[in-house]
C-alpha cells in the first residue's frame, strides 16, 4: 500500500460510520473552529488564553470517558483517580529529574503511562472478574475515594519520593511546567501545545472508534453476548478501552499540574469525581466532540458563576445532570444537532416536493 | 405446506470418519436442577441435525454449552478432535462455531448495515470492499433495502434473519440455530427453511432447535429428541413421528 | 486480667468494625440489594439524617428521639424523591446511577450553601467505660448492640410479616405481584422510604462520632457499597450479616496490626479478591451451594 492510499484509508476510517458528525458541513465547521482557536492568542487577552488552556486540559479525561461510556457502555466514576495519578506521577518525576535531564519528557510520559497501567490492572480485576454494569461504576468510585484517602494521609517528611513531598491534604507544590529542553511551556506556548494535543487526540480517537478495535468496543457496549460469539475477545477489548481512558485522564492530570504547579488529593474527591460524568453526560456521551465542547462550556459557566460570587455552581451542574438524564438521555448537543438536522431535511423535503408537484411528478 | 425434500443431505464427507462435534456425557447443573444430563451426540461434517423436545428439555442449555457460555459440570465437548469444554466462547467462535440465540440478539442501537460491519469486521482488510459484500449477504438472508434502519426497529422476523446473517458472516463451519423461525409467519418460516436448506447444501454443518414440527418437516433432517435433559431418542423424521413415546412427551402424558 | 483486657479490646474493635460496615450499608441493603437501585445519594441520605438529628438535639429534643425523628424525616424525603425522580429509572441501572449522582451533588452542595462547611456536632453520649485499665467509648458498644437489634428486626419484617413478604415478592417479580393484586407502585415507594429512613437512622447514629460536614456521607459510601456488593445474592439481609462479620474481621485485624488506614485498604483488597473469586458475591455463592446440597 502506498502512502497516499494509506492516508486516505486513515481519513476514511476517521470519518467511518461509528462516529457522529460525518458530513461536509461538519468538517467545514470543524476546520473553521480549529482555525479560530489557533488564531485566538493573537487577539485574546493573556488571561483568556491561560483560562482556555486550563479548560482544554480537561477535555482529555472527557474524551476518555466518552470512549468507554459512550462507545463501550462502561460508566466509570473513577476517571478523576487517574487524573490524580497522572498529576502526582508527573510531579514526582518532574521534580526529581528536571535538573538532571533538562526536560520533563519522562515526567510527561510517566504521567500518561502509569495511569494507563493502573487502569489496566483495575480493569483486569473488573472485566476478567466478570463484574458488569453498575458494579463496574461502583468499583471505580470506591477506587477514587480510597485513593483520595490514601493521598490525604501522606503528610509529613516520611512520604517523600526523592525530592518530591506528597504533602497529605495540602498536596504537592512547586511542580515544574512542561519543558522540552529550553524553557517551560507557559502562556501561549502551553496553549498551542494543549490545543494541538486536543485536536490530534480527537482525530486519533475517531480513528480508533472506527477501526477494527473500536467497532468491537461499540459492539461490546451494545451487546456483549453477541459480540463474544462473533469471535471478539470482549474482556480484552474492555480492558484496553479502560486503560486508554485511564491514560487520557492521566494526560489531563499532567496538563493540570503543569498549568497550576500543584495538586491536592481533593482532585480525586467525591465532588470532583462527578465533573467528568457531568461534562460528558450533558454534552452527549456518544460524541467525542460534544464531550469536548461541553467540557469547555460548562467550565466557563462554572467559573463565571464562581466569579460572580454565586455558590450555586455545583448545584446547578447537578440539576443540569438530572435534567439531561430525565429529558435528553442522548445529551444536549446531539439532541440539538438532531433538531437542526430534522429542520434542514424537512425544508429539503418540502423544496423537493414543491419542485416535484410543479413538474407534476407528485403522487 | 408441501415440503419436497430432494434429500440432498451430504453424508459425512470427512474421510477419517471423525465427527465434527462430539458431546460425551455432557452434564450441566444449575443449583439443584440438572438441565443437561449425560448427553451424547455426534455431529458429522455436512449434517443437518434437529434438536426437538418440550420446554425445559435442555436444548438451549446444550447450545450454550457448545458455544462456551456454560462450562459443563462433567463430560466433554469435542470439536474437530479437540476437547474444547473449557475454551473461552470467543475462541470457539474463531474455531468456526457460530450461533443464533433463541431470542434475537442483534445490536438494536446500530443500523442493519452497521450490525453486519461488526460481524465482518474481525477479518476485514480494507474498508471499501465491505459494502458490496454486506449488501450481498443481507440479500442472501432476505434482507433487502433496510440496511439503514436501526436493528431495534425492524420486524421480529427480520431481526431473526439479521441474526442469522450475523452468525453466517463469520463463515462458520458449525452453525447453531436456536428456534430460527420463532414468531415468524408461515411464509417467513418457509423462507427460513429455504435458507437453511441452501446453506446445508453448500456444505455447512447445521444444528437447529425447533418446536414447530411443520418447520421440521420442511427439511427432513436427522433428529435428536431431548427430554428432561437427556437424549430420549434419535432418528430420521419419519421414525420419530411414528414413535409413540415421543408423541406422549409432546402431549404431556409422560 | 491482662488477658481479659486484651480479649475485650479485640472484641470491641471487631464489633466496632462490623457495626460500622453493617450500619453504613443498612439503607443500601434495601435500596440496592432488594430494589436494585444503585443509590449514589446513599451517603447524602445519611448526611441528612445526621444533620437533622444534631439540629433537633440542639433544639432541645433528647438525642434518641432526635434519631428517630431524623430517620422519619429522611424516610419521608426518600418517598418524595422516589415519586418525583427515582421511579422513572426502574429497570435502567446506568441511568439511575447518573441520576442519583446528580441528586447527591445537589443535596451535598445545597447543604454547603445552607449550613456552611461544617456543623458543630453533639457530645458522644454515655461517656466511657474502663476495662482492665483501658478506656472504651460505651456509645460504640451501644452501636454494635443496635446493629444486631436492627438486623433481627429487619430480618423479621422482611421474612416473617405479610408486608415484608409482599415487598420482597414485588421486588423480585413486579408482574406476578401485580397480578396477585399487590399495588407494586406503592410498595416500591414505601420500600424506598424504608431504605432511606434506615440510611438516615444510621447517619444520625454516627453523628456524635465525628465532625459534621456536607461530605459527611462520603466516608460511608465506600464501605456501604462494598458490603452490599460483596454480599450479593437474593438473601440480602443474611448476606449483609455474613459480609459485615467477615469484612469486619479482616478490617479489624489489619487495623489492629497496622492502623486504621491499612485496615480500610485491606477491606477493599479483600472485597476485590472475593468478587474476583465469587462473582455472585458471598450470599450468591452460598445460595448455589445450598441448592446443590439439597
Amino acid at each position: 500500500m502506498n502512502k497516499t492510499s494509506r492516508f486516505s484509508n486513515f481519513l476514511n476510517t476517521v470519518n467511518g460510520p461509528f462516529s457522529i458528525g460525518r458530513s461536509a458541513v461538519f468538517w467545514v465547521a470543524f476546520l473553521i473552529v480549529t482555525g479560530y482557536l489557533y488564531f485566538f492568542p493573537r487577539f485574546a487577552s493573556r488571561y483568556d488564553v491561560i483560562n482556555l488552556t486550563y479548560f482544554m486540559s480537561w477535555t482529555f479525561v472527557a474524551m476518555g470517558l466518552s470512549l468507554i461510556w459512550g462507545c463501550g457502555n462502561i460508566l466509570s466514576f473513577g476517571q478523576m483517580a487517574f487524573v490524580g495519578i497522572g498529576g502526582y506521577v508527573y510531579g514526582i518525576i518532574a521534580i526529581n529529574t528536571l535538573d538532571a535531564v533538562g526536560n520533563t519528557i519522562p515526567a510527561l510520559l510517566g504521567g500518561i503511562i502509569i495511569p494507563f497501567l493502573v487502569a489496566a490492572l483495575l480493569g483486569y480485576f473488573v472485566f476478567y472478574g466478570r463484574v458488569s454494569g453498575v458494579y463496574v461504576s461502583i468499583m471505580t468510585l470506591v477506587f477514587t475515594l480510597v485513593l483520595e484517602t490514601f493521598m490525604g494521609q501522606t503528610a509529613g517528611d516520611k512520604w517523600r519520593v526523592g525530592k518530591a513531598l506528597l504533602g497529605g491534604y495540602n498536596g504537592m507544590t512547586n511542580i515544574p511546567s512542561i519543558n522540552f529542553g529550553s524553557t517551560g511551556l507557559k502562556g501561549a506556548s502551553l496553549y498551542y501545545f494543549v490545543l494541538t494535543l486536543m485536536v490530534v487526540t480527537y482525530l486519533l480517537l475517531r480513528y480508533l472508534v472506527n477501526s477494527k478495535y473500536g467497532v468491537g468496543l461499540v459492539a461490546t457496549g451494545s451487546n456483549p453476548d453477541r459480540t463474544e460469539v462473533l469471535g471478539y475477545n470482549i474482556r480484552l477489548i474492555q480492558l484496553l478501552a479502560f486503560a486508554i481512558a485511564g491514560g487520557l485522564a492521566g494526560l489531563s492530570g499532567v496538563l493540570y499540574v503543569a498549568w497550576g504547579h500543584y495538586i491536592t488529593p481533593s482532585t480525586m474527591g467525591l465532588t470532583n469525581a462527578s465533573l467528568p460524568v457531568i461534562w460528558v453526560a450533558v454534552g452527549g456521551r456518544k460524541s467525542m466532540l460534544a464531550a469536548i465542547i461541553s467540557t469547555i462550556v460548562l467550565q466557563y459557566f462554572t467559573q463565571y458563576l464562581a466569579v460572580t460570587g454565586s455558590e450555586f455552581a455545583l448545584i446547578i451542574l447537578g440539576a443540569l445532570l438530572l435534567i439531561v438524564v430525565l429529558y435528553m438521555p442522548a445529551g444536549v448537543i446531539p439532541t440539538l444537532a438532531n433538531c437542526i438536522g430534522k429542520l434542514g431535511s424537512k425544508r429539503r423535503q418540502e423544496a423537493l416536493s414543491n419542485s416535484q408537484s410543479r413538474r407534476g411528478v407528485g403522487a | 405446506m408441501n415440503a419436497v425434500a430432494d434429500s440432498h443431505r451430504t453424508v459425512n464427507p470427512a474421510a477419517n470418519g471423525q465427527p465434527l462435534l462430539q458431546l460425551r456425557d455432557v452434564t450441566k447443573r444449575f443449583g439443584g436442577l440438572t438441565a443437561v444430563n449425560k448427553v451424547n451426540l455426534d455431529i458429522h461434517q455436512g449434517d443437518l441435525h434437529f434438536l426437538i423436545g418440550p420446554n425445559g428439555a435442555g436444548k438451549s442449555t446444550l447450545f450454550k454449552t457448545i458455544v462456551g457460555y456454560h462450562k459443563p459440570d462433567s463430560g466433554q465437548v469435542i470439536y474437530k478432535g479437540n476437547d474444547i469444554s473449557f475454551v473461552e466462547p470467543f475462541l470457539r467462535a474463531r474455531m468456526g462455531i457460530s450461533i443464533k440465540f433463541q431470542t434475537p440478539s442483534v445490536y438494536p442501537d446500530l443500523t442493519v448495515f452497521q450490525n453486519m460491519v461488526v460481524a465482518l469486521n474481525r477479518r476485514r482488510t480494507a474498508v471499501d470492499n465491505v459494502r458490496q459484500e454486506i449488501l450481498d449477504r443481507l440479500d442472501a438472508v432476505g434482507l433487502h433495502g433496510i440496511e439503514n434502519m436501526a436493528a431495534g426497529q425492524i420486524s421480529h422476523g427480520q431481526r431473526q434473519w439479521l441474526e442469522i446473517g450475523l452468525a453466517l458472516a463469520v463463515d462458520p463451519e458449525l452453525l447453531l440455530l436456536d428456534e430460527p423461525n420463532a414468531g415468524m409467519t408461515p411464509d417467513e418460516t418457509a423462507r427460513t427453511a429455504e435458507i437453511i436448506r441452501r446453506l446445508n447444501k453448500d456444505g455447512m454443518t447445521i444444528i437447529v432447535i425447533a418446536h414447530d414440527m411443520e418447520f421440521v418437516r420442511m427439511l427432513e433432517p436427522r433428529i435428536t429428541v431431548l427430554h428432561l435433559g437427556r437424549v430420549f431418542t434419535q432418528g430420521q423424521l419419519c421414525e420419530i413421528e411414528r414413535n409413540e413415546e415421543v408423541q406422549q412427551i409432546y402431549l404431556g402424558k409422560k | 486480667m491482662q488477658l481479659f483486657g486484651e480479649i475485650f479490646g479485640a472484641i470491641y474493635l471487631y464489633l466496632d468494625s462490623m457495626a460500622f460496615l453493617f450500619l453504613s450499608a443498612v439503607g443500601l441493603i434495601i435500596i440496592l440489594g432488594m430494589m436494585g437501585i444503585t443509590n449514589l445519594a446513599h451517603g447524602e441520605f445519611m448526611m441528612l439524617g445526621a444533620y437533622t438529628a444534631v439540629l433537633a438535639t440542639r433544639a432541645g429534643l433528647p438525642f434518641p428521639i432526635s434519631v428517630v425523628f431524623a430517620s422519619l424525616m429522611v424516610g419521608l424525603f426518600g418517598m418524595v424523591l422516589e415519586r418525583l425522580i427515582i421511579r422513572r429509572f426502574y429497570g435502567n441501572l446506568l441511568q439511575s446511577l447518573v441520576a442519583t449522582w446528580g441528586i447527591s451533588l445537589i443535596i451535598s452542595q445545597g447543604m454547603l450553601v445552607l449550613m456552611g462547611p461544617s456543623l458543630q456536632t453533639i457530645r458522644m453520649p454515655l461517656g466511657g467505660i474502663t476495662v482492665a485499665g483501658k478506656a472504651y467509648a460505651a456509645y460504640r458498644l451501644l452501636l454494635a448492640v443496635i446493629a444486631i437489634g436492627l438486623l433481627i428486626v429487619m430480618w423479621y419484617v422482611f421474612h416473617r410479616t405479610k408486608f415484608g413478604m409482599r415487598a420482597r415478592g414485588a421486588m423480585q417479580n413486579a408482574e406476578i405481584a401485580e397480578a396477585m393484586g399487590i399495588n407494586t407502585s406503592r410498595m416500591y415507594q414505601f420500600t424506598f422510604g424504608i431504605g432511606s429512613a434506615l440510611a438516615g437512622f444510621a447517619g444520625a447514629l454516627y453523628a456524635p462520632t465525628t465532625v459534621l460536614a456536607p461530605l459527611y456521607g462520603a466516608s460511608f459510601l465506600a464501605p456501604a457499597f462494598v458490603t452490599v456488593v460483596v454480599s450479593g445474592g437474593a438473601n440480602v439481609i443474611q448476606g449483609a450479616l455474613i459480609t459485615s462479620v467477615l469484612l469486619g474481621i479482616i478490617e479489624g485485624t489489619s487495623s489492629r496490626l497496622y492502623g486504621t488506614f491499612i485496615g480500610r485498604m485491606a477491606l477493599l483488597a479483600a472485597a476485590m479478591v472475593i468478587l474476583r473469586v465469587l462473582p455472585t458475591g458471598i450470599s450468591g455463592y452460598l445460595e448455589t451451594r445450598g441448592e446443590r446440597a439439597r
